[in-house]
């Protein structure tokens, strides 16, 4: 049951409770909404009572460090790929949102070097991943049932259709978090997945200093 | 100093306001190495082999090169000319002339197309042709007879993997049917191997097929491997089972008796007894089990003793875990609760109308249910109150009203219908009553019907009305009318120019009859024969728009004259 300003999680009858009896215990069960109250210490909290609270799980499994291959030669610039795939599931009624972020901008550094974000020349997300001669960059692209429809295509181009072709639509990372999936409804427990695909591109004329280069990335799985 | 005041009071207004979420992060490192420019190559494949299997086949294999960053893979050279790449360190070059000398090297190449200088270049020839013939497992020469070492077949869903090992280099066919005929297929593969593996796709769930597989030496040699069976797997079952029928609870004294008839879905499992003082359970986890198992009777003792009601709901299982909506039945010590009737309620304004029926995937009216087929009842979702409540269907005997069954409707996966399955009920007209229990509004709503089952066979259709509305069947009635009587008249004059047309006018007159009165009709009737669907009016009526008029107009016109130049060519 909801609204526009709230809702609620369950609802109750206001009726009912009773004796229940066996050898080794008896139980006078409650009815109605009084709740007794939270206790807690250093090592527990109690919240007892009839529905004393019922709080919304969310958890976010699965992500790994991705190691992108393979290794892209300096001089003659190539391209590496990799992914990880993350589980969100939460029994939140409204669903979730997943948002993915970098620590630092650009994403991808290495001591004072760095490898730009994806920034596309046309439309963006990218339906094709593109690298110029000059270019060297870095982009993700998420796949799964619940991506957003800025990362679905009609397979031509993002943003439009329901498709969720692969290994496309893609985009730059960002110290603002990006929502990459979403979902309007309970998944608990199965939960969802979306894979995170990254791709570094480096052209034929760039020289990058070579060394590894790391970006940080926080994923974050958001109960609405 | 006024404007920071307010400032802060929105500030505070908004924090405290924002709605609280929760939330769960992860963070994780995307590596990237970018390598110096590499110009060193790999070091060459060794050692190099080359041995012959067949007639037409060598196969090759070689040492593991090294590279200082990432090796690319393998380049073959047959006869100094490059015949594949693979990322193996093996390769079986087939197709070749028997009796022949090939030689080969292979080079290496990394991932910056650096590539190895040449292996050493080993040559060999291929196996002699000997004189071609059939034989049997059972009756070849042990020297050239390939032996099977073990088989593994393992079925899935729609396809199947067989592996194999085979005593000997052989090339194999695998055929297969649902018969010893191997009708629906075969597969062969001319490399001669020792580890075989093929899948066979597009088959049947939950079938059983006939295999058989052969393999052919280096000589040509036929040697019936295998002859035998598999079962593709059958297709997840994610269907609730009928709920258990004929359920009756008989107090005596303190103790109830219950009895019911377990369902006939041939997966049915066992079944679970809840009991509740409160209410009907809605899950098998709400109240007390107090039997599970698969009988079909079962004595409470001293369910009444403390307790003036007890409510029972019946779940059955099947071998998949799947769970039915639930039977239920109350037994009372003494005088029942009453519950506060109402109709006033617009949001409990439900009408047996409501109630959808439907058998084998197809919806069915209420009066001619198949009596040899399980029924879902269903309410949609939104016909019903948003707040908690219990549905409950009751099913009396027609032969004796004293006795009467009743089943919980469940909230559906989708959340689109309360739905439970009742099973195959014997013929009869069956009163039947849903009760709607709402918590909110502390009422209980009734409506009334019947149920009909009747024999399969005498399911006769009825003659479907032809269009949705009378008006549409008067227009067209009144079209083919004056189409008939232009026509009598056409033959009633002398006018001979005039008696030309005769033939045009029939023609689009027949044309008329044929799409859109003779062909609906057929399709109608042909509906309610094979699947069982009341088609009491077509769909589809044109003739009430401009662009509806136009389409009939244009393709009687077609088919009008197809008819005229048909008639016209056999004259």
């Amino acid at each position: 049951m909801q609204s526009a300003n709230y809702q609620i999680q369950s609802d109750s009858i206001n009726v009912g409770g009773g004796l229940s009896t066996s050898s080794n215990f008896v139980l006078e069960s409650t009815a109605g909404e009084v709740a007794t109250g939270i206790s807690s210490s250093t090592n527990y909290t109690l919240k007892a009572g009839y529905q004393q609270m019922q709080e919304v799980y969310i958890a976010i499994t699965g992500a790994q460090d991705v190691a992108l291959s393979p290794s892209i030669p300096g001089v003659t610039g190539g391209t590496a790929n990799g992914s990880t795939t993350v589980r969100v599931t939460t029994d939140s009624p409204s669903g979730y949102a997943l948002t993915v972020a970098s620590v630092s901008t650009p994403a991808m550094q290495k001591a004072a070097d760095s490898i730009a974000d994806y920034t596309p020349a046309g439309a963006n997300p990218d339906f094709t991943f593109s690298t110029g001669a000059a270019d060297a960059h870095f982009g993700f692209t998420p796949e799964g049932t619940d991506v957003v429809q800025r990362y679905k295509d009609n397979g031509v181009s993002c943003n439009a259709g329901v498709g969720n072709t692969t290994l496309s639509c893609w985009d730059g990372l960002s110290t603002t978090p990006l929502t990459v999936a979403s979902y309007t409804a309970s998944n608990h427990p199965q939960g969802a997945t979306t894979t995170l695909n990254f791709r570094v591109g480096v052209g034929g004329s760039v020289v990058p200093a070579p060394g590894v280069y790391v970006a940080t990335t926080t994923v974050t799985a958001l109960s609405l | 100093m006024k404007r920071h005041v307010w400032s802060l009071v929105v500030l505070v207004y908004i924090f405290a306001c924002s709605p609280v979420y929760a939330q769960s992060s992860d963070v994780f490192r995307v590596q990237m190495n970018i390598g110096a420019l590499d110009t060193t190559p790999p070091s060459a494949p060794s050692p190099l082999t080359a041995t012959p299997v067949a007639a037409t086949q060598i196969n090759l294999a070689w040492g593991v090169s090294v590279d200082d960053v990432a090796l690319g893979g393998y380049q073959v050279f047959r006869d100094a000319v490059q015949i594949a790449t693979t990322t193996l360190t093996t390769y079986a070059d087939t197709g070749l002339v028997a009796s022949t000398t090939y030689s080969y090297f292979v080079r290496a190449f990394d991932t910056s197309s650096n590539v190895s200088s040449s292996s050493v270049t080993v040559a060999t020839t291929t196996l002699g042709i000997t004189p071609t013939s059939t034989t049997s497992a059972t009756s070849g020469d042990a020297q050239t007879d390939v032996t099977l070492q073990s088989l593994q077949i393992t079925p899935d869903i729609y396809a199947a993997t067989l592996s194999w090992k085979t005593s000997r280099f052989a090339q194999f066919e695998l055929r297969w049917g649902r018969t010893t005929s191997y009708e629906l297929g075969f597969v062969t593969n001319e490399v001669f191997k020792r580890e075989h593996t093929t899948v066979i796709t597009d088959l049947e769930s939950g079938t059983t097929y006939e295999y058989e597989l052969i393999a052919y030496n280096k000589d040509g040699f036929r040697t019936v491997l295998s002859q035998g069976q598999f079962t593709t797997l059958d297709i997840p079952d994610s269907v609730a089972p009928s709920n258990v029928w004929n359920l009756q609870a008989v107090r005596k004294g303190s103790d109830v008796a219950l009895s019911w008839n377990n369902p006939r879905d041939p997966d049915f499992a066992y079944v679970r007894m809840v009991r509740s003082h409160l209410f009907y359970p809605i899950d098998p986890y709400d109240g007390f089990i107090a039997y599970q198992g698969t009988g079909a009777s079962f004595f409470d003792t001293n369910a009444l003793s403390t307790r003036g009601v007890q409510y029972y709901t019946i779940f059955s299982y099947d071998k998949n875990g799947n769970v039915s909506s639930g039977a239920t039945v109350a037994v009372f010590n003494g005088e029942r609760p009453v519950y506060q009737t109402s109709t006033t309620s617009p949001a409990l304004n439900l009408t047996f109308a409501d109630v959808e029926m439907l058998q084998r995937g197809s919806v069915v009216s209420p009066d001619t249910l198949d009596a040899g087929y399980p029924v879902t009842l269903r309410i949609a979702y939104e016909k019903l109150p948003e707040h908690l409540k219990t549905i409950i269907i009751t099913i009396t005997d027609p032969e004796d009203t004293t006795l009467s069954f009743s089943f919980l409707l469940r909230i559906n996966k989708d959340k689109t219908y309360y739905e439970a399955i009742v099973a195959a009920l014997p013929e009869g007209v069956y009163p039947t009553t849903v009760t709607l229990f709402d918590y909110k509004t502390h009422v209980v709503t009734h409506a009334q019907g019947a149920l009909t089952f009747v024999k399969s066979d005498s399911l006769t259709p009825t003659l479907p009305a032809l269009f949705a509305r009378t008006s549409d069947t008067l227009l067209v009635l009144a079209f083919f009318t004056f189409v008939l009587l232009l026509l009598l008249l056409l033959l009633l004059i002398k006018n001979t120019r005039l008696k030309r047309m005769v033939p045009i006018l029939a023609s689009f007159g027949g044309a008329f009859v044929l799409l859109f009165i003779l062909a609906p009709f057929a399709v109608s009737v042909m509906l309610q024969q094979t699947q069982h669907v009341q088609v009491a009016a077509l769909p589809l009526t044109p003739f009430t728009s401009v662009s509806g008029l136009v389409f009939v107009l244009l393709t009687t016109s077609v088919c009008a004259a197809l008819i005229f130049f048909l008639v016209r060519t056999k004259k």
